[in-house]
């Protein structure tokens, strides 16, 4: 049996899919991001043997720190992040092979102690030379980081052996500055190389969207303009910026989650079949779908577009205070909180069926969900009913109560023709009782094993910012009348104005 | 959570609709008092669990059992007592819905709904009958059979036609060489015959399993494989037969000789320090040994070590070995006398209905597992000749 054969142990079973052996090293370790998600998540992994005992994470950032504080501090945030209690066996285990090492993001010799470092690491535990950066620091540090890493011959592929790079959101402030970081990831790493992370992605229901579509024959010959009138996707949240005042300024609802998690979404519904689930040919359909989304001429983007921002009001019983009181924000701020979009696709799949997009904060509650509303029947049969006639809606929800609902009339039990509107609901946690993985389990574990599926590629990144460009263009000029919305509410009128001018409505969430 | 549990007797016995009719009768109980936001209690299903068992002792448990299924497999069960050797008496029907309401919100979550069908003396026969017009169309169909000793009753035949998938836990078998016999000769069904099997003590060695296929992922160790001079299985006695081998100790031999190649020569089988077998793998000798231990925290009949010994000019050893406290997995590698890195899993300990639910994710046959049988079987058989 040699190296390049099959492991007979794992062919043919139904073991879950293990990790190569590697070294994370994540830079911000002493971030929120590290505490709250990655090593929990790392955690979780091992503790699950999906990753192997040939497995080590290298934490770096700026304050001084030893191994074994480095090991508290994680083990602290496991018991405030983690509702798992910790097996302490398993705990020591996995932390003996948690490492730090301080430093600066921008000084060379950093960058030698941390090369000599895993070189050290893949010795004593075996790691092969397999090693993943994972950039969990402020965008200001992505590129420099990248070239630090080229620069000390860090970022090569050198098969067996494999280098990978995960870059956090925000990729980018805009089009030139996303084309910019892109191009200077590239002049050290490959495209194959580097995962950007969109943890929408990592979400279940965003999965079964592919099941859901392709999986089924009954939906898809339904999946066009022939049957379906128009598309809705909502993603609301009720929380305000939750102390997060001074990155949201600099970022707001277009850039924090249209321009990535939202298009993502509306990608997959709108994209052609795959040939195959290999990574490049899900992506290769995704962007390939969102190159025919009609580019918002800046002359006309009030037609197309919406900005809002949250003024004091109720949500959830709570009275609240307006964006611009919360800490961290300008009182002047012409951040938007809130954005409604209008896309339009030129191509044949499409055609005439507008896909009207929604975001915000401080709005009613928390839902995230895909609604295709479809065309209403030719004829009206049934002129004695009291009711007007509906369209059938197929509602696909990520968050929460994940699930599909499918809404159809049935005729109300009586003498008279009467119809009614039933929904009829799956609802995952009442069909599958098992816990979905977090999304940055799977995240995590896909780039260990080399599978960018579920992560955004060059293409999509600077597609998605091409087209919010004259949205963010016009926003600046003039200022905006904000506050344009109460906290507690859809959004501003302008949202409403904004569909039912096409004589449709947002639907009642 | 909290479980709401209703039973109602069914009045007229062996009349699918009177069953159905109680069946919603309790469900509109269940959800009478529910706001509607979000449509009220579901009654969803996602498969057909028939279950045979033939003591009352064993119904008690196995009710416990798919009532925990229900966290995770809404199905409707039908549970099935053939008490062959009670006083003759027609089949007796129930039914029970069992709901999860949360705490804070009082929210009806999720649901089973369980036909229960007891039959005693000559009736028993008639089970098959009653039970398989009670099944929901189109979910995919769990025979779940408790009796493993008796896989030629009259009953098992039409309910295993009936089934996609039979459920065993061969850590039930007492009589290994007879048991594992039936069955490899069930695995060997062709055609409309065919059935694909679960075994939840094949479950219970994933774990075992994914450590040993773990070790050798890594690209660096897989040719120690070809090397392997020795193997050791250690495991505790079975429950109620301190002598015999036991089956989890069987089938984890048989798997790591049906994935290698190896060939168990005859009239090899040696009672000695345990029991030991000769092989070959590619025309190199081998020792397989399985050895009982005492292990006061481990579980009868469960395994509680494997080592595996390989030669060549470093010499190498990958071990695995239940912690004393039974709770832990523990993985220790040497290669030419180095360490390579260990680790500490905790043991899952999963239930018998987690056990069983993980199983219910599958509808294929599962390879591995039935050349594991078939070669255990065929181990076993040396063992019963000398």
């Amino acid at each position: 049996m040699t190296e390049n054969e099959e492991n007979p142990l794992r062919s043919g079973t139904r073991l879950e899919r293990t990790a190569e052996p590697c070294v994370v090293v994540i830079f911000g370790a002493t971030g929120d991001l590290t505490r709250r998600k990655l090593v929990p998540a790392l955690y979780r992994l091992a503790r699950q043997r999906l990753v192997p005992a040939e497995f080590a994470v290298l934490g770096t950032s700026r304050p001084e720190m030893s191994d074994e504080d480095f090991r508290n501090k994680m083990r602290e945030a496991l018991v405030e992040f983690s509702d798992e209690e910790i097996d302490e066996a398993a705990w020591n285990s996995f932390a003996s092979g948690l490492f730090y090492l301080p430093g600066e993001f921008d000084d060379n010799e950093s960058y030698n102690r941390i090369k000599n470092k895993l070189q050290e690491i893949d010795k004593t535990r075996r790691t092969q030379g397999n090693h993943l950066f994972y950039l969990a620091t402020a965008p200001e540090f992505f590129g420099v980081i990248a070239r630090q890493l080229g620069s000390a011959g860090m970022a090569r592929n050198t098969p067996p052996h494999w280098t990978r790079l995960i870059v956090e959101k925000p990729f980018g402030h805009d089009l030139a500055s996303a084309q910019a970081l892109n191009a200077e990831l590239a002049t050290v790493f490959n495209e194959n190389q580097i995962f950007r992370i969109d943890h929408y992605l990592g979400k279940e229901t965003v999965q079964n969207l592919l099941v859901f579509r392709f999986g089924n024959s009954i939906f898809e010959p339904l999946w066009n303009h022939q049957y379906v009138d128009h598309v809705q996707v909502t993603n609301a949240e009720a929380i305000g910026v939750e102390g997060r005042g001074s990155y949201y300024e600099k970022a707001g609802a277009i850039r924090d989650m249209i321009q990535n998690h939202v298009f993502q979404i509306v990608s997959l519904i709108a994209m052609e079949p795959p040939t195959s689930l290999e990574a490049n040919s899900v992506r290769d359909e995704k962007i390939r779908a969102m190159r025919t989304v009609r580019a918002i001429p800046s002359d006309r983007v009030d037609e197309f577009a919406v900005r809002g921002q949250y003024g004091s009001g109720t949500v959830l019983g709570d009275t609240v205070p307006g964006y611009r009181e919360e800490s961290g924000v300008d009182p002047q701020s012409t951040t938007e909180t809130f954005a409604a979009l209008k896309l339009q696709f030129a191509n044949w799949r499409w055609a005439d069926v507008p896909f009207y997009l929604r975001s915000g904060k401080r709005l009613p509650k928390r839902v995230t969900e895909i609604a295709l509303q479809f065309k209403k029947v030719p004829h009206r049969l049934f002129t004695d009913s009291d009711a007007p006639l509906q369209p059938n809606v197929l509602v696909i929800r990520i968050q929460p109560n994940e699930g599909i609902t499918l809404r159809f009339g049935a005729k109300l039990p009586g003498q008279a023709m009467r119809i009614r509107w039933v929904n009829m609901d799956f609802r995952y946690g009442s069909s599958f009782g098992a816990k979905p993985p977090e999304a940055y389990e799977r995240l995590l574990l896909d780039c260990m094993l080399g599978d960018s599926t579920l992560y955004a590629r060059r293409d999509m990144v600077e597609r998605g910012w091409e087209i919010v460009t004259p949205i963010l263009e016009a926003g600046e000029q003039p200022a905006p009348d904000f506050p344009n919305y109460a906290a507690g509410s859809w959004g501003p009128q302008s949202a409403f104005e904004l569909i039912e001018r096409d004589g449709r409505r947002w639907r009642k969430l | 959570m909290e479980i709401v549990d209703q039973r109602i007797q069914v009045p007229q016995s062996l009349d699918v609709e009177a069953v159905e009719r109680a069946l919603a009768e309790l469900w509109q109980q269940t959800a009478g008092d529910e706001e509607a936001e979000d449509g009220g209690t579901l009654r969803a299903r996602v498969a057909d669990l028939m279950v045979f068992v033939t003591s009352d002792a064993t119904l008690t448990e196995t009710r416990a059992s798919v009532r925990d299924l229900a966290l995770v497999h809404p199905c409707r069960a039908l549970v099935m007592l053939a008490d062959r050797d009670g006083e003759s008496s027609d089949i007796e029907m129930s039914v029970s819905t069992f709901s999860q309401r949360q705490r804070l919100s009082k929210k009806v979550q999720l649901s089973c709904e369980e036909v229960t069908l007891v039959a005693r003396g000559g009736f028993t026969s008639e089970l098959p009958s009653a039970v398989i017009p009670l099944l929901v169309p189109d979910l995919p169909i769990f025979l779940w059979w408790r009796d493993l000793e008796r896989l030629e009753d009259q009953c098992f035949q039409p309910l295993a036609h009936a089934a996609d998938r039979l459920v065993i836990d061969s850590v039930d078998l007492k009589e290994l060489g007879f048991g594992l016999e039936a069955l490899s000769q069930l695995l060997d069904r062709q055609g409309r015959e065919a059935i694909a099997v679960s075994d939840i003590n094949w479950a219970r060695l994933t774990s075992w399993r994914a450590l040993l296929a773990n070790f050798y992922d890594v690209a660096e160790y897989r040719s120690l494989l070809s090397n392997l001079e020795e193997v050791r299985i250690e495991y505790v006695a079975p429950e109620g037969n301190a002598s015999s081998l036991a089956p989890q100790g069987l089938l984890i031999a048989g798997w790591l000789a049906s994935r290698l190649r190896w060939d168990v020569e005859p009239n090899s089988a040696e009672h000695g320090e345990g029991l030991a077998f000769n092989c070959r793998q590619n025309g190199k000798k081998l020792r397989l040994l399985l050895k009982r231990v005492e292990g006061a925290e481990i579980k009868p009949g469960r395994l509680s070590k494997i080592e595996l010994f390989a030669g060549g000019s470093d010499g190498a050893s990958f071990v695995v070995t239940r912690t004393d406290d039974g709770l832990h997995l523990e993985t220790q590698g040497t290669i030419g006398g180095l360490s390579c890195p260990g680790r500490t899993l905790p043991v899952r300990n999963r239930s018998t209905a987690e056990l069983l639910a993980r199983e219910m994710e599958i509808l294929a046959k599962d390879i591995p597992y039935e050349d594991a049988v078939r070669q255990a079987a065929r181990m076993i058989d040396l063992v019963d000749k000398r």
